[in-house]
């Protein structure tokens, strides 16, 4: 089960703002409990994990991370 | 990590797109950890109201924290004091203590006498209301309250059904070794309000109906091993067939209409199907070996049961109607009484090997077997059964327990059986208070 985000980070790698469902992720999360669950979880990991520590003067690059794919069913192995 | 990861993302992007294309990243491996909430003692409006939210608010706790997929935080460790269900809490006061979900609730007797209580479950990053319900029930059914508010938080969250408004069937024993008393016992899922449901004869293997309030089981009171159906609500009991020869192992299928069982004849056993409607049995397998331990998928189309037709007791699975019988168990060791998870992904069995038994499960296809961490290792589970709405097991294990030194010459070690409930794919383990119990279910 994929979800995915629009993030965009600050230079000092914090979290801009509220990151996003993107593509189908949103609708997806709305039909499905278990994918609103993914959504709802990978949405707390990004939040928690911030701020992140990357290259400062590659901020350009890094600014909008588009899309943020987030695939669980690797993470518990089956 | 994080940053020699994005590092090579980055350096390859590099060549093929402009500097001002987004960064794309998948991520793929995580760390489970359970989630912090914040629970608080649910307010009163009235002073007489104060110990049901406080009670409440401990059973909600206790309910997530044992699912392993929570974790409570002390309530001492909270700064606010929450002002009733209706106020917005100040959630920088929760993420200061690391609480990423918080339980707002209100406990209120009514003017009818019955207790009602009210709750909001909060999202304390985007400080939002994730959920808000309200149950209203006899004051004495607090704890059934708790345990629903517990199942609404719990679902919300994992997006899984929760299973904490469930019971579990068991046989508690009790008194002396030479004069044991077996009794039929229910209880919270939780291990609390156990209630008797028989006295003195010789009971084993009790299992719900996942539709009905009748638990079928196995007794000894007619002299053979039998299967009986047990009516909660009217107290009867009913045996099921009239076979001359022993039955065991009952187990109901999903849909609560069939029985399957094992058939002793003339040392062979052998898995048959009754339907309860019209009362009447279908054989399934026809093999002389042992043929026993039979449960439906939650599909009610297969059957997993133990066999030993291959020379040594291994897992099999059928179609419920006997078909296509093929062993999916050949990792080492004596492998059986399996279960089908409701979820219909897993199948949970015993493994016995080299002297030991363990607790494993595996896909049904017999591939991805593996065993959870079971704590001690010279444990038998006697009877695992799945929890109806979730992969969780009660599996009741003898312990093997060193008696105390006593004055006494006999040392022989004693035997405590106990309730413990499993998950088996973090292998977190719970176990129930009180002595000696054996063979329980779940109810749905």
């Amino acid at each position: 089960m994929v979800v995915a985000f629009i993030l965009f980070l600050k230079p000092d790698g914090a979290v801009a703002r509220l990151p996003q469902l993107t593509g189908d992720s949103l609708a997806r999360a709305r039909s499905n409990p278990n994918t609103k669950a993914a959504a709802d979880a990978a949405l707390r990991a990004i939040l928690t994990c911030a701020p992140y520590k990357l290259p400062a003067d590659r901020y350009s690059e890094w600014q909008e991370i588009n899309p943020l794919r987030f695939d669980a069913s690797q993470v518990l192995g089956r | 990590m994080k940053k020699l990861v994005l590092g090579l993302i980055v350096v390859a992007a590099f060549g093929v797109s402009s500097a001002l294309a987004a960064l794309r990243v998948d991520v793929t491996q995580g760390n489970i950890q359970p989630l912090p909430i914040a629970i608080p003692d649910f307010n009163a409006a009235n002073p007489a109201d104060t110990s049901a939210g406080a009670n409440i608010a401990s059973v909600v706790r206790a309910d997530l924290q044992r699912s392993g997929l929570f974790r409570s935080l002390d309530p001492k460790s909270f700064v606010e004091q929450l002002k009733g269900v209706n106020a917005t809490p100040t959630f920088a006061n929760w993420r200061v203590i690391n609480a990423q979900a918080l339980v707002s609730g209100q406990a209120t007797t009514q003017p009818d006498g019955r207790l009602r209580v009210d709750f909001r479950l909060w999202d304390v990053f985007e400080g939002s209301q994730m959920l808000g319900q309200q149950f209203t029930a006899t004051p004495d059914n607090w704890r059934r309250i708790a345990h629903l508010i517990s199942d609404a938080i719990y679902q919300r969250i994992t997006g899984e059904k929760g299973y904490f408004d469930t019971r579990i069937v068991f046989i508690s024993e009790s008194g002396p070794a030479t004069k044991r008393n077996k009794r039929l016992t229910v209880m919270d899922e939780d291990g609390a309000n156990p209630k008797f449901l028989s006295n003195g004869y010789l009971v084993l293997t009790p299992r719900f109906n996942p539709t009905a309030q009748m638990i079928a089981y196995m007794s000894y009171i007619s002299g053979k091993p039998r299967v009986y159906l047990f009516d909660m609500e009217s107290g009867r009991q009913e045996m099921l067939g009239q076979f001359t020869n022993m039955t065991f192992s009952p187990r109901f299928s999903p849909d609560g209409n069939r029985v399957v069982m094992t058939l002793e004849q003339g040392g062979n056993s052998d898995i048959y199907v009754m339907d309860l409607r019209s009362r009447s049995m279908t054989r399934l397998t026809s093999d002389p070996s042992i043929d026993t331990s039979p449960s439906f998928s939650p599909d009610g189309s297969q059957i997993v049961f133990e066999s030993d037709r291959g020379g040594s007791q291994q897992v099999y699975v059928m179609g419920a109607d006997g078909s296509n019988p093929h062993r999916i168990s050949f990792g080492p060791g004596k492998n059986g009484t399996p279960v089908w998870s409701p979820r219909g992904d897993l199948i949970a069995f015993t493994k016995q090997s080299a002297g030991t038994f363990r607790i494993g499960v595996m896909k049904p296809d017999g591939s991805g077997e593996h065993m959870p961490h079971l704590g001690a290792q010279r444990t038998r589970p006697d009877v695992l059964t799945h929890a109806a709405r979730r992969t969780r097991l009660a599996n009741l294990v003898d312990r093997y327990h060193r008696t105390q030194r006593t004055a006494r010459p006999d040392t022989r070690r004693r035997v405590r059986p106990g309730v413990v409930s499993l998950d088996p794919v973090e292998g977190r383990t719970l176990e129930f208070p009180g002595n000696f119990a054996k063979n329980g279910s779940f109810r749905p």
